[in-house]
């Protein structure tokens, strides 16, 4: 990870002491900032963004150009939208995709990893003077979050690239998952640990922190301190069973599948249920198919299907897609040119889909 | 969202946009506007910039149902 000291020093910090005491996220009340009239539309409670790292293969996945010499041979398939074709590598999206809006027009300048990971993010480009927030932190830092207990901004599986709360308070930076399978770690006490030692001890940080947070005007300390008093709240609650994907029937389990990308999709669904305001899930398979297009969309695209597929299924048999807006992104699509040399493709800005689903209900 | 929808084109093998060209600022203001959150609103860096959700990007109603 190459960075300025500030920023490095900031987010290894940040990452670590997460880790340790959890990052419960400071909510700054229900108070939301919808200007009158600004939103003629049913409003969505939660968000889940999945990220497909790498940069994902439009012509091989969700604007598909059937007959094309361009597609290697790949078929386009009808879908459960009237008129709409996806690739043969999707079967199980096919038939969600009555829930799905496509953007088949996409189009960036960055052509990059890192720099379309960061506009993706934070709508900026990367830049060596500032570091803007992602999405996540500019919604949950005008919105707040629907359960006061839980962070309302949840990274799973996130990569180091992530921007995380950028100039924002570090309280607005993502609770970062690592392994969606294990829930939240660190975060029962340890054995020799008794809740009266405990009690004692977070009382004596407190006082501690607080005469800190006095001497010191910077935001960020009264932050952390903030951070500390909500995680050791988490700790007590029943809300962190909602971290424990193992409660889920063997079925529903099944369903997402046994990958990553399938605990992360999961565990994202139990966070909505819960209130959690925004969870971007990554898959954790690189899309960057620079070589062998065909082989590598063969073994990563049935996973990445059925677990996007199970989500939106999922969601919508519990009702929950009418209040939840799924979005999948990534960093740009592939030149539509297979390369005579490698048989992949290379980056593509130019055009690209990225797609949403879900219906914010009425009222 | 609207469901079974499409917004936008490429062009005839996926080289360009052929219709309708929609930037990440453009889809980020759509999620936030989805949300309910008010686009214009002014955050401020620490030095004092100011930046809104998404970069002023135009949030594409086309996709509301």
């Amino acid at each position: 990870m190459k960075s300025t000291l500030t920023d490095l020093s900031r987010r290894a910090f940040v990452e670590r002491f997460v880790k340790t005491f959890l990052g419960v996220s400071l909510l700054p009340g229900p108070g939301r900032l919808r200007a009158a009239g600004s939103s003629p539309h049913p409003r969505a409670k939660s968000v889940i963004f999945l990220y497909l790292r790498g940069g994902l293969s439009h012509i091989d996945t969700f604007d598909p150009k059937p007959g094309r010499p361009e597609m290697g041979g790949v078929r386009a398939i009808g879908t459960s939208a009237d008129g709409v074709q996806v690739s043969e590598w999707f079967p199980r999206m096919a038939r969600q995709m009555h829930h799905v809006s496509l953007v088949r027009s996409m189009t960036s300048t960055q052509g990059i990893h890192e720099l379309g990971t960061y506009t993706a993010h934070t709508s900026h480009f990367l830049t060596p003077t500032i570091r803007h927030p992602a999405l996540s932190s500019w919604v949950v830092k005008l919105l707040g979050s629907e359960n006061r207990l839980l962070p309302a901004n949840v990274l799973i599986n996130g990569s180091p690239q992530h921007p995380g709360s950028g100039y924002f308070p570090a309280h607005l930076a993502p609770l970062p998952i690592v392994d969606p399978g294990a829930g939240l770690q660190n975060a029962a006490l340890p054995r020799t640990v008794s809740e009266e030692d405990f009690a004692r001890r977070t009382a004596l940080a407190r006082a501690i922190g607080s005469h800190f947070v006095q001497q010191t005007p910077h935001r960020d300390a009264a932050a952390y301190l903030k951070v500390q008093q909500e995680a050791a709240a988490l700790m007590r609650s029943e809300d962190l069973k909602v971290f424990d994907i193992s409660r889920e029937d063997e079925r529903t389990r099944d369903a997402y599948g046994p990958h990553t990308f399938g605990k992360g999709c999961l565990l994202a669904r139990r966070l909505v249920e819960a209130g959690v305001r925004f969870i971007e899930v990554e898959d954790d398979q690189n899309w960057d198919t620079h070589n062998d297009q065909l082989r590598a969309m063969r073994i990563m695209t049935p996973s990445a299907d059925q677990t996007m597929a199970a989500l939106l299924e999922d969601l919508h048999q519990r009702g929950l897609l009418a209040s939840t807006l799924v979005v999948m992104a990534t960093e740009f699509g592939r030149t539509p040119q297979i390369s005579t040399v490698t048989a992949g493709r290379g980056h593509h800005p130019g055009v690209f889909t990225w797609w949403a689903a879900g219906r914010p209900a009425a009222g | 969202m609207k469901g079974g929808y499409v917004h936008g084109q490429s062009d005839a093998i996926g080289e360009h946009v052929a219709a309708d060209p929609v930037t990440m600022p453009d889809f980020n203001a759509t999620v936030a506007l989805a949300l309910g959150m008010d686009v214009a609103h002014l955050e401020h860096s620490p030095s004092g910039r100011p930046f809104t959700v998404a970069d002023q990007g135009r949030p594409v109603t086309a996709l509301f149902a």
